[in-house]
């Protein structure tokens, strides 16, 4: 099911405690899974059924950020859980941390 | 377990405070006319003196009694002063901002490139040009709340002006029984970055400790950068670099840690357990002081949220007023003021004995410092004068250039 993804869009996964923000996005639909499982975007819409499929487990830590393999999709944990995200069945890749800034 | 208040005890000195901010050069780095709050400078010059009775030699070093640490930076880096440049306040650095929102003001600060690409995220604009009008223009009919919630979800430095109302005090948890150590080759190793946890390092440092600078070999500290700044923090540290992106690397840093009497730190609570490294843990063995430099505190979702020195300041309602409009005071002051109240709990804590965990906020210090009765102080034009650069203008520090020695004088297997 592909979902309208935008910047700041918030992410719920269906079957676990797993939640993302769309950091970057083209704007475009876009078949997106967490756990495997397409994701709600209100907390209000889970209705606690299903599981994390297979290969789509592992954790998603709080505060890293996951990029797809063309680097069209950034998003950003914002509550960890089993579930990692993937674009058409393909898991994101962990992105390296943000740089320290030089001064403030 | 409970907090104690663990405030570094300093005694509040008849002080000429307009004189000494103006000489700090504090007064130069803040919008001309600007009330300052006496309190900022009566703790920033009780906390250098309480440093100075116990060999930290700031008076010398900075000048205007230490309170000349504020301006330092500003200083090194040759910042303008802070302000209504162009339009919205602007702080010394530039990164940060404080504009209107529909209920009150808010404070935000994108140092970075992906700070800056988070803003379509954050307010659901397109960034088709210069950031900051475009971020204006978005905040301006929103409530703070949704402002900074979002901003808090996407990692930003945001927040309302003086959210942070009350006092909070430094805060410690007693995690066991120690015997006091001297300052005098105590060993401390200084995980932390930027501004307020270096200088808390350096002036240990010139009060006799050890001080061990650790840093990740792929993410050093990125004030290595702001050069010359950097070596008038570093020039008394040690320097270790390890691959805190491995698991080996990980490991040696908790060996590391085991082998000191003194950990300061400013990361988020969560970035370093993710590194199988516990504050509480390795405290109730070894280290005897854990000192977490955090923007507003440890605990709860607060500890998840990201702070410099300038919002944070803000954030503690430490701010100076143009008219109906807020100001910066001087540059990230919050920094400064957090790294003399790092040294000085230290030291209170060192002499005292106990095994503690730290929790020092810099919206928590600058609260503490912020107008509290019609204390303030005038800022006039005369008599402003720039800051200046310490007299010791420290040294070069190499990244790792002691890692060896001191994994080998701690007897911790290297990388293999």
């Amino acid at each position: 099911m592909a979902i309208n993804l935008k910047p700041g869009t918030r992410l719920f996964s269906a079957v676990c405690t797993t939640e993302m923000i769309v950091v970057k996005a083209s704007g475009a639909d876009a078949d997106v899974t967490i756990g495997g499982v397409a994701p709600v975007t209100a907390a209000a819409d889970r209705d606690g059924s299903g599981s994390v499929v297979d290969g789509h487990g592992g954790g998603a830590s709080m505060g890293k950020r996951y990029v797809d393999v063309e680097g069209a999709f950034e998003l950003l944990c914002t509550k960890p859980g089993d579930g990692v995200p993937a674009l058409d069945g393909v898991l994101f890749e962990l992105k390296d941390a943000k740089p320290l800034p030089a001064s403030d | 377990m409970s907090w104690e208040v663990v405030d570094p005890q300093w005694s509040d000195a008849d002080v000429d405070a307009a004189d000494l901010w103006a000489r700090s050069g504090g007064q130069w780095l803040t919008a001309p006319g600007v009330a300052v709050p006496v309190e900022l400078v009566r703790g920033a010059v009780g906390l250098a003196r309480c440093l100075d009775a116990q060999g930290a030699g700031l008076a010398d070093l900075v000048g205007a009694d230490g309170v000349g640490v504020i301006g330092e930076r500003a200083a090194a880096l040759g910042l303008s002063p802070s302000g209504p440049a162009t339009g919205r306040a602007a702080s010394c650095g530039g990164a940060s901002r404080i504009l209107p929102c529909a209920d009150g003001w808010v404070v935000a600060t994108l140092a970075r490139d992906d700070d800056i690409a988070a803003v379509p995220a954050w307010l659901g604009v397109d960034l088709g040009g210069p950031h900051w009008p475009i971020v204006e223009r978005a905040v301006a009919d929103r409530a703070c709340a949704e402002v900074v919630e979002q901003a808090t979800l996407l990692g930003l430095a945001c927040a309302r002006l003086g959210e942070v109302g009350e006092m909070h005090p430094v805060r410690g948890r007693r995690l066991g029984d120690a015997a006091p150590k001297p300052l005098e080759g105590l060993v401390v190793a200084n995980l932390s970055s930027l501004w307020a946890g270096p200088l808390a390092g350096d002036v240990l440092a010139r009060m006799g400790a050890r001080v061990v600078k650790v840093e990740s070999e792929y993410r050093p500290d990125g004030s290595r950068r702001a050069g010359r700044f950097f070596e008038a923090l570093h020039g008394r540290c040690e320097s270790v670099a390890l691959p805190l992106h491995t698991d080996d690397g990980c490991r040696q840093l908790g060996e590391l840690l085991s082998n000191v009497d003194v950990v300061i730190e400013g990361s988020r609570p969560r970035a370093l357990q993710q590194l199988g490294i516990d504050a509480v843990t390795l405290t109730e063995r070894h280290p005897q002081i854990w000192v977490s430099i955090t923007a507003y505190g440890r605990d709860g979702a607060a500890g998840h949220r990201v702070g410099f020195g300038d919002d944070t300041a803000v954030a503690g309602n430490l701010v100076g007023w143009v008219g109906e409009s807020p100001t910066f005071l001087a540059d990230a002051v919050a920094d400064p003021v957090t790294g003399l109240s790092v040294a000085a709990v230290i030291a209170q804590l060192a002499n005292g004995g106990g095994r503690w965990l730290v929790d020092v906020a810099l919206a928590h210090v600058a609260a503490s410092m912020s107008p509290r009765s019609n204390g303030t102080i005038i800022a006039a034009d005369q008599g402003s004068v720039r800051p200046k650069v310490r007299s010791d203008p420290g040294r070069p520090l190499p990244l790792g250039r002691d890692t060896a020695t001191v994994l080998d004088e701690f007897g911790i297997r290297s990388s293999t």
